[in-house]
C-alpha cells in the first residue's frame, strides 16, 4: 500500500477512535433507552410553592379547563405551582399531529384558562414533516418531571426525532429540547420547531418590532414570511385566558412565520446533510390573562438570563375614560414601541391595563419609546419615553366614553336577545370603524373582541336576569339599536341613540313581538352547524353561546365543534335552556393532515367538512365524544362515527359547504377536493379518477363516500355561496343523487354568523318538550323542511291518491290536474320581491309575490300563488324546486365547471374577464373561452337607503338578502322511480 | 513565490517514462481520457478514475440537480473545484480535488441554502499491467470531511478502491472499465451510519480527430444506499488545443435505482504538465 493512501487510513483510524470515544449525547446514536439531556439549564426561577407533579390522568382526574382544554384519561399532566401542561398520549393525535405527543393544554396554575390549541414538534409544512411520535417516556428525577417522546417524521423511518418536554419547580413555562437525525442518503432542508395550531380566531401572534402585524403568505409564499425574532408571542384575549412566548436557549433568536391559524418556529433553517443532526432548545413561556404582555414578561426574564439582555419595568396609569372601568380587551390598551434610527416604531409588548387604569411591562432596557394608548380600536394618546431602568410613565388621559344600558322584551317579557349597534348615519360611521389591535375583523362600532364574550363587535348579548340592563361602553355619538326573536318577530329598534361622553348611561329599551302565526304548523326550527369554544377557530364562552342560541329562538340545535364535541351542559342548566331548545350534540369532520386521495394524486388534499349528529358526549375523550377525523375519506369517517357509537337510522351525516373555499392548502369542500366538474355527470362508479372518489366505499369503511343524508344549500348569514352550495345539490339531484338541502349558519361566535340565521324549518311531530331524535332526524333526512334566513316558503301540491304534499326526498305521483302551491309569507322587515321556480336546476319562472296585507296590525306578506303542475312539467319525470326573497344578482360561470363563479364587480353592465379579481393586472382578454382564474361573486349591493328594506333587513342579517328554498318536489310520474333528468 | 514557480516548472518538465506497451499512448497530449467526470456522489465518491496517469491541474464546475416533485423536493448543488494530479514515476499517480466553492440549496416549501467550501479528496493509482493493448491499475481516494458550513455537526469520511481497466481497440478507439468497493460513514456525536457499496463503471472513448473525442459510459452502484444505487449512462465531449489544453464537458444521468437526481454535469479545463508526446500511438510489440 503507498504511503499516502496508508496516511490517510490512519489518521481516519485515529479520528473515528478518538471521537468514538466521547459519551453519546442525548438520543443523536439512536441508543435504546436513550435520554435527552435536560434543556435550557442555565435558567433557573425562584417561587415559594415548590410543588412539582407529573401522573397520567386518569376518569375522574382531569384538573384542566378552559375554553382550548381537550385533556382527557390517558394523557401526561405536569405541574408546578406556576403552570400546568398535558401531553397527549400517542393514541390521541390532534389537528395537524400525526400521533400524539405534543402539548395539547398548556394553563397557568388555576388550570382552568387553558388557550393552547396544540403544539407539537415539525420541520417544515408538508405532511411528511411533521413528528411521529412512537413512544412516550415519563421521567422524575431530583427536581424535575419531564416527558420524552420519540419517533420519527411521518412515514419517514429515516429521519429519527426525540424531543424532552420539561418542567420544574418554580418554571412559569415549559423547557423543551428536540433532537432530530438525518439518517437519509439525501439532504434535508430543516427548520426543526414547534407547529402551534391555534386554528383561528383565538390567539394573536406578537413578535418584537412587527407587533400584532404578521406578513401574510400563501404556500408558494411562505419563505418570504420567515422572520428571525429575539421571541415569539401569542395573546390570548378571551376571558380567561392565557398568553405564551416561545424563547429558543440553543440560538439567539426563534426563526418561523406566525399567522392566526399556525406558525411554525424553531432553530434558523438550514440544509441537515446525510448523519447530520439538529438540536433546539427553547423555554415555552406561560403568561397569565388576556395580555401578550404577561408572556413577553417572561420571555424578557428568559433572555435576560440566557443572553444578559437587561430589561425594564414600564408603568403607568391611565386616568379619564368617563369611569367605567379598565381592562377590557377594547375599553384601552397600551402599546410600547421602540423608536427606531428613522423614526419607525417597532412594538415591544401590549398590554391591557387592570381596572384602576395602572399598566406595566418589560421592556429592553436602555431605549427610547413611544406608549401608545388605544380605546375602541383608535389611539387617543401617546406620550415618549426614555428608559433607563424601571421607568415611569405618568399618567395617560383617555377620552371620555360613552355608555348605553340596554334591555330587551319579547312579548313584555324581559328574554335573551342579540342587539346590533350601528353607527345613525354614514358619515359618522368611519369614526367608529375599527379592528381589535389592527387586526381583527372591522366593526363599527368596536365594543368587544369580535370573537369572544359579549359584547363582540357591535353586538351584544342582553342578559335579562340583570335587572340593570346590560350596560356597554362605546365611543360617543348617535347610534341605532335593532334586534330581532329569529325571522319569526318584528324588528325590535331604536334609532338615532345619542350616546354622550359623559353622564349616566342611555337606557335603550327594545321592545320585540313574536310572530308565530308565521312559523308553520307542525315545524321546529333548527341549525345543524354551529360552533362554540371548544372548537378550534372559536374562542366564545360557553355561556355567551347558549344565550345566543336562546336569544335566536331556535327550537333545535345540533352543536357541531370542529373535531371535537361538546354538550352545553353546564350552560344549559344555568339558564333552564333545556325547556327552550333541544341540543343534539353532534361533530364537524374537518382534515387538517394532507394526504393523497389516491397514489398518484398530483397534491395532498383533505377530504372536506362533514358534520354528524347525535354522537355520544364523553366529558373526559380525547375528542369530547367525536373521533379522530384525519387520513380517511368520507366513508371511513363515517364508519370511524359508527363504532363510537352514531346510529345511521337515528342521526344524520352532513355534506357542509360542498364548494369553494380553503385555507392553507385544505379544501373546506368535498366537491373540490376530487375536482367535481358540474357539467358533466359522476362516473358510476370508481375508476381511479379522483371525482370517482364521490361513491366509492373505501377499503374497511362501512360506508360508501356517497352515504350522506344532507347537504348545505344555505351556510353563512351572508350567504355570499349560496349560488354554487345550491348548483351542486341541482347537479346531484339532476343525476338521482337526491339529498335534504339544508340552511344554517356555520356560526363560530356573534360576529360573523348569526346563529340560526339562516336556519332549516322541519315538518316534524316532534316538540321541543317532546323531542324525538330519531324522528325529528329522519324528517330532517327526508327533505320535509326548507332553508330560509327571513321568509317562509310553503310549497304543496297533491299526489295521485288526493293527498298533500310536501317537498322531500320521496318522489311522488302527481295528481290529475295537481298545482303547484306556493305560499310566502315574512316578518315585516324581511322585504320579498320575487317567487323563483326551478324545474331540473334550470329557472322556469319568476313570480311577483303580491302586495303585503295588515293582519292584526302587523303586516306581513301572503303571496299565495297556484300554477297547475302540467305547466311546468312535462310528461316526464323532474323536479322542481322554489326560492323566495330577493332577486339573484346575475353570476356567471366563467371557468366553465358548471357552476357560476364571477358577477359583475366592476359594474359595467358586462360579466366578463374584467370582472375577474385575478386578471385585475391584464390588459388585454385572457385565452378562453373558458378562464382559469375566476371570481368573485356577486352578492345583492350594500344600500345606502337606510330607509329601505334591504338596510333594515341586514341591520340583523349582516350582509345578506332574503332567501328562502325549499326541498325538491320529485315528480314520478309513472309510479316506477323517480328518473332523474340527467346532466345538461 | 519565485521558488514555488521554479518548483512547478520543473514538475512540469519532468521527463515520463516511454511506455513500450499498454492502452496509455494518447492520440493527444492535452485531451483528457478516461471516464466521463461527473460523480454522483460527494467528493466523486465512487467514481471511476482513468488508468493512465499524468500530470496536470484543471479547473472544474459544476453542478448536480435533482426535481422530485411529488414529494416537493428539489436540489441544487454546484461547486467549484481545483484538480490536480502528478504523474508518480512512469505508472503511479496522485491527485487531488478541492471543492473551492460550493453552493447548495433545498428547494422545498420552506428552502435553504449554503455557501461554503466543499469537500477535499486524495488518492493515488498504480498502473500494474501494461501489455499489449491492455493497461490495468488499481486507485483509490479519500473524501475528507471540510465542507464545514455543509455539515454542522460531523465529520463525513469517504473511502473507495477500485480495479481499472483500458483497452485499446484502435488507434482513435479505446475502452475502459472500473469495478471497485466504496465505503463511507460518519465520526461526531450523531450516528456513524457506515455504508458499503460497489461500483461498476465501463464505457468507451472515440476519437475521430485528435482535438475531439468523445466519451460514453455506464455507471451502476449497488448496495451503498439501496440495493440499486443507481443505474446511470454518461456522456462526455472532449477537446483539446492539440498540445497541452484539454476542455471537457461531462454529463451522468441516473436511469433507474434509488438516485433522485435528474443529472450531474460538469465542466473542465486542464493544463497538463511535461514535455508533449508525439501525435501517433505507437503500435503495440507484435502487431
Amino acid at each position: 500500500m503507498r504511503p499516502v493512501a496508508l496516511l490517510s487510513v490512519v489518521l481516519v483510524a485515529l479520528a473515528s477512535a478518538l471521537l468514538s470515544g466521547c459519551p453519546p449525547e442525548g438520543c443523536l446514536k439512536g441508543n435504546e433507552g436513550c435520554v435527552l439531556p435536560s434543556p435550557c439549564e442555565t435558567l433557573t426561577f425562584s417561587c415559594d410553592d415548590e410543588a412539582l407533579q407529573i401522573r397520567v390522568l386518569e376518569a375522574g382526574d382531569i384538573p384542566i379547563g378552559g375554553l382550548d382544554a381537550l385533556a382527557s384519561v390517558g394523557d401526561v399532566l405536569m405541574s408546578n405551582g406556576q403552570v400546568q401542561v398535558v401531553i397527549d398520549a400517542l393514541n390521541h393525535p390532534h389537528y395537524l399531529a400525526p400521533t400524539g405527543g405534543g402539548i395539547v393544554d398548556l394553563t397557568s396554575a388555576s388550570g382552568d384558562d387553558d388557550s393552547m390549541r396544540h403544539f407539537v414538534q415539525a420541520t417544515g409544512v408538508l405532511p411528511d414533516e411533521a413528528a411521529n411520535y412512537t413512544s412516550l417516556t415519563v421521567i422524575e428525577e431530583d427536581g424535575l418531571v419531564a416527558v420524552q417522546v420519540s419517533g420519527t417524521l411521518d412515514s419517514r423511518p429515516e429521519v429519527p426525532i426525540h424531543t424532552r418536554y420539561e418542567l420544574r419547580a418554580c418554571d412559569p413555562g415549559v423547557r423543551i429540547r428536540s433532537e432530530l437525525i438525518n439518517l437519509e442518503p439525501d439532504p434535508i432542508s430543516v427548520l426543526l420547531g414547534d407547529g402551534h395550531y391555534m386554528g383561528n380566531r383565538e390567539l394573536l401572534p406578537f413578535t418584537p418590532g412587527n407587533g400584532y402585524e404578521q406578513p401574510s403568505f400563501g404556500l408558494s409564499t411562505l419563505g418570504d414570511a420567515i422572520s428571525d425574532k429575539s421571541f415569539v408571542a401569542f395573546g390570548g384575549h378571551s376571558d380567561p385566558a392565557v398568553s405564551y412566548a416561545t424563547v429558543s436557549c440553543s440560538e439567539a433568536t426563534v426563526t418561523g412565520f406566525r399567522s392566526t391559524e399556525v406558525a411554525l418556529d424553531g432553530a434558523s433553517r438550514r440544509i441537515v446533510m446525510p448523519r447530520d443532526y439538529a438540536i433546539y432548545e427553547r423555554f415555552l413561556a406561560v403568561g397569565e390573562g388576556p395580555t401578550v404582555s404577561s408572556a413577553v414578561d417572561v420571555a424578557m426574564d428568559v433572555r435576560e438570563q440566557l443572553f444578559e439582555e437587561a430589561r425594564a419595568q414600564v408603568s403607568g396609569q391611565l386616568t379619564g375614560g368617563g369611569g367605567m372601568p379598565f381592562g377590557d380587551a377594547v375599553r384601552a390598551s397600551i402599546t410600547i414601541s421602540e423608536v427606531g434610527d428613522d423614526g419607525e416604531l417597532l412594538a415591544a409588548t401590549h398590554t391591557l391595563p387592570a381596572a384602576d387604569g395602572t399598566f406595566s411591562a418589560s421592556v429592553p432596557d436602555g431605549r427610547d419609546y413611544r406608549i401608545v394608548v388605544d380605546a375602541y380600536g383608535r389611539t387617543v394618546a401617546e406620550s415618549n419615553l426614555s428608559v433607563s431602568g424601571d421607568s415611569d410613565a405618568g399618567s395617560l388621559e383617555v377620552p371620555a366614553e360613552g355608555a348605553i344600558t340596554l334591555t330587551a322584551t319579547v312579548d313584555g317579557v324581559a328574554d335573551h336577545v342579540l342587539a346590533f349597534i350601528l353607527p345613525t348615519d354614514e358619515t359618522f360611521e368611519p369614526e367608529v370603524t375599527s379592528g381589535l389591535y389592527g387586526q381583527i375583523h372591522d366593526c363599527a362600532p368596536l365594543l368587544g373582541h369580535p370573537h369572544g364574550a359579549s359584547p363582540a363587535c357591535n353586538r351584544v348579548l342582553i342578559d335579562p336576569d340583570d335587572p340593570d340592563g346590560t350596560t356597554v361602553g362605546l365611543p360617543p355619538g348617535q347610534y341605532d339599536v335593532y334586534a330581532i326573536a329569529g325571522p319569526f318577530s318584528t324588528l325590535g329598534e331604536a334609532t338615532g341613540v345619542t350616546v354622550p361622553d359623559s353622564g349616566d348611561p342611555v337606557d335603550v329599551a327594545l321592545a320585540i313581538q313574536t310572530l308565530p302565526q308565521l312559523q308553520p304548523q307542525g315545524t321546529l326550527t333548527g341549525d345543524f352547524h354551529v360552533h362554540g369554544g371548544t372548537s378550534f377557530d372559536s374562542n366564545m364562552p360557553n355561556l355567551d353561546r347558549m344565550r345566543s342560541f336562546l336569544a335566536s329562538r331556535l327550537q333545535v340545535i345540533a352543536s357541531t365543534e370542529h373535531d371535537a364535541a361538546w354538550n352545553f351542559a353546564a350552560s344549559r342548566d344555568a339558564l333552564g335552556a333545556d325547556d327552550r331548545v333541544a341540543i343534539m350534540v353532534g361533530t364537524e369532520n374537518t382534515g387538517h393532515i394532507l394526504n393523497k386521495l389516491l397514489p398518484d394524486s398530483e397534491f395532498p388534499k383533505v377530504v372536506g367538512h362533514w358534520n354528524v349528529w347525535p354522537i355520544e358526549f364523553d366529558a373526559e375523550g380525547p375528542y369530547r365524544g367525536s373521533y379522530w377525523d384525519e387520513l380517511a375519506e368520507p366513508g371511513m369517517l363515517f364508519t370511524r362515527a359508527l363504532e363510537r357509537g352514531f346510529d345511521p337510522d337515528e342521526g344524520v351525516i352532513q355534506l357542509n359547504h360542498p364548494l369553494g373555499g380553503g385555507s392553507f392548502g385544505r379544501d373546506f369542500a368535498w366537491g373540490n377536493a376530487i375536482g367535481v366538474n358540474l357539467t358533466e355527470p359522476l362516473p358510476s362508479q370508481f375508476d381511479g379518477t379522483e371525482v370517482s372518489l364521490f361513491g366509492r366505499t373505501p377499503p374497511e369503511a362501512s360506508f360508501a363516500n356517497s352515504d350522506f343524508d344532507t347537504q348545505e344549500v344555505m351556510n353563512g348569514t351572508n350567504n355570499v355561496n349560496f349560488l354554487i352550495y345550491r348548483a351542486f345539490w341541482h347537479w346531484l339531484l339532476n343525476q338521482g343523487i337526491v339529498r335534504a338541502g339544508m340552511g344554517n349558519s356555520d356560526t363560530h361566535s356573534l360576529t360573523e354568523n348569526v346563529v340560526g340565521i339562516p336556519m332549516t324549518v322541519v315538518w316534524t311531530d316532534s316538540t321541543v318538550a317532546d323531542f324525538d331524535v330519531a324522528e325529528f332526524n329522519g324528517a330532517v333526512k327526508a327533505g320535509r323542511s326548507f332553508g330560509t334566513n327571513g321568509p317562509v316558503l310553503d310549497v304543496t301540491t297533491t299526489s295521485n291518491l288526493e293527498e298533500l304534499v310536501r317537498p322531500s326526498t320521496e318522489p311522488f305521483v302527481p295528481g290529475a290536474g295537481a298545482s303547484l302551491n306556493i305560499t310566502v309569507t315574512a316578518a315585516p322587515w324581511v322585504p320579498l320581491e320575487e317567487i323563483r321556480i326551478y324545474v331540473d336546476g334550470a329557472l322556469e319562472r319568476t313570480l311577483d309575490p303580491g302586495d303585503r296585507e295588515a293582519v292584526d296590525g302587523i303586516t306581513f306578506a301572503d303571496g299565495t300563488v297556484s300554477i297547475p303542475l302540467a305547466d311546468l312539467v312535462g310528461t316526464t319525470d323532474s323536479w322542481i324546486s322554489v326560492e323566495a326573497g330577493w332577486p339573484l344578482e346575475p353570476n356567471e360561470d366563467l371557468d366553465c365547471d358548471g357552476a357560476v363563479d364571477t358577477g359583475d364587480n366592476n359594474g359595467d353592465g358586462s360579466i366578463d374577464w374584467r370582472d375577474v379579481d385575478a386578471f385585475s393586472e391584464l390588459e388585454s382578454a385572457p385565452e378562453g373561452p373558458c378562464f382559469e382564474e375566476s371570481g368573485p361573486l356577486t352578492d345583492p349591493a350594500a344600500t345606502a337607503d337606510r330607509a329601505g328594506a334591504l338596510y333594515r333587513f341586514r341591520t340583523v342579517v349582516p350582509d345578506g338578502y332574503p332567501l328562502a328554498f325549499s326541498n325538491p318536489l320529485l315528480v314520478d310520474f309513472d309510479g316506477d322511480g323517480f328518473d332523474a333528468p340527467g346532466v345538461n | 513565490m519565485r521558488r514555488l514557480l521554479l518548483l512547478l516548472l520543473a514538475v512540469a518538465l519532468l521527463p515520463t517514462a516511454a511506455l513500450a506497451d499498454g492502452a496509455c499512448d494518447e492520440s493527444t497530449w492535452g485531451l483528457p481520457t478516461g471516464p466521463v467526470r461527473a460523480g454522483l456522489l460527494e467528493g466523486e465518491l465512487g467514481a471511476a478514475h482513468r488508468v493512465c496517469g499524468r500530470s496536470e491541474i484543471a479547473l472544474d464546475g459544476g453542478g448536480l440537480l435533482l426535481v422530485d416533485l411529488p414529494n416537493f423536493y428539489g436540489r441544487l448543488a454546484a461547486a467549484i473545484r481545483i484538480d490536480g494530479s502528478w504523474a508518480w514515476g512512469p505508472r503511479g499517480e496522485l491527485f487531488g480535488s478541492w471543492e473551492a466553492f460550493r453552493y447548495d440549496s433545498l428547494i422545498t416549501p420552506l428552502s435553504s441554502s449554503a455557501i461554503g467550501i466543499g469537500h477535499l479528496t486524495v488518492g493515488a493509482g498504480y498502473r500494474f499491467v501494461d501489455v499489449k493493448r491492455v493497461s490495468l491499475g488499481v486507485n483509490g481516494k479519500v473524501v475528507l470531511p471540510t465542507a464545514v458550513p455543509l455539515y454542522r455537526n460531523v465529520a463525513p469520511f469517504g473511502i473507495d478502491l477500485g480495479l481499472a481497466a483500458r483497452f485499446m481497440a484502435h488507434k482513435r478507439v479505446h475502452f475502459h472499465g472500473q469495478a471497485g468497493l466504496l465505503h463511507s460513514f460518519a465520526v461526531g456525536k450523531g450516528p456513524g451510519q457506515p455504508r458499503v457499496g460497489a461500483v461498476v463503471t465501463a464505457g468507451a472513448e472515440l476519437a475521430p480527430a485528435p482535438q475531439f473525442a468523445v466519451a460514453i459510459d455506464l455507471h451502476a452502484g449497488f448496495g451503498h444506499t439501496a440495493p440499486v444505487d443507481v443505474f446511470a449512462a454518461a456522456l462526455a465531449l472532449r477537446f483539446s488545443d492539440n498540445k497541452r489544453f484539454g476542455f471537457s464537458v461531462g454529463a451522468t444521468v441516473p436511469l433507474l435505482g434509488r438516485e433522485r437526481a435528474a443529472a450531474r454535469v460538469d465542466l473542465r479545463a486542464s493544463v497538463r504538465f511535461g514535455p508533449i508526446t508525439p501525435g501517433v500511438p505507437r503500435a503495440p510489440k507484435g502487431s
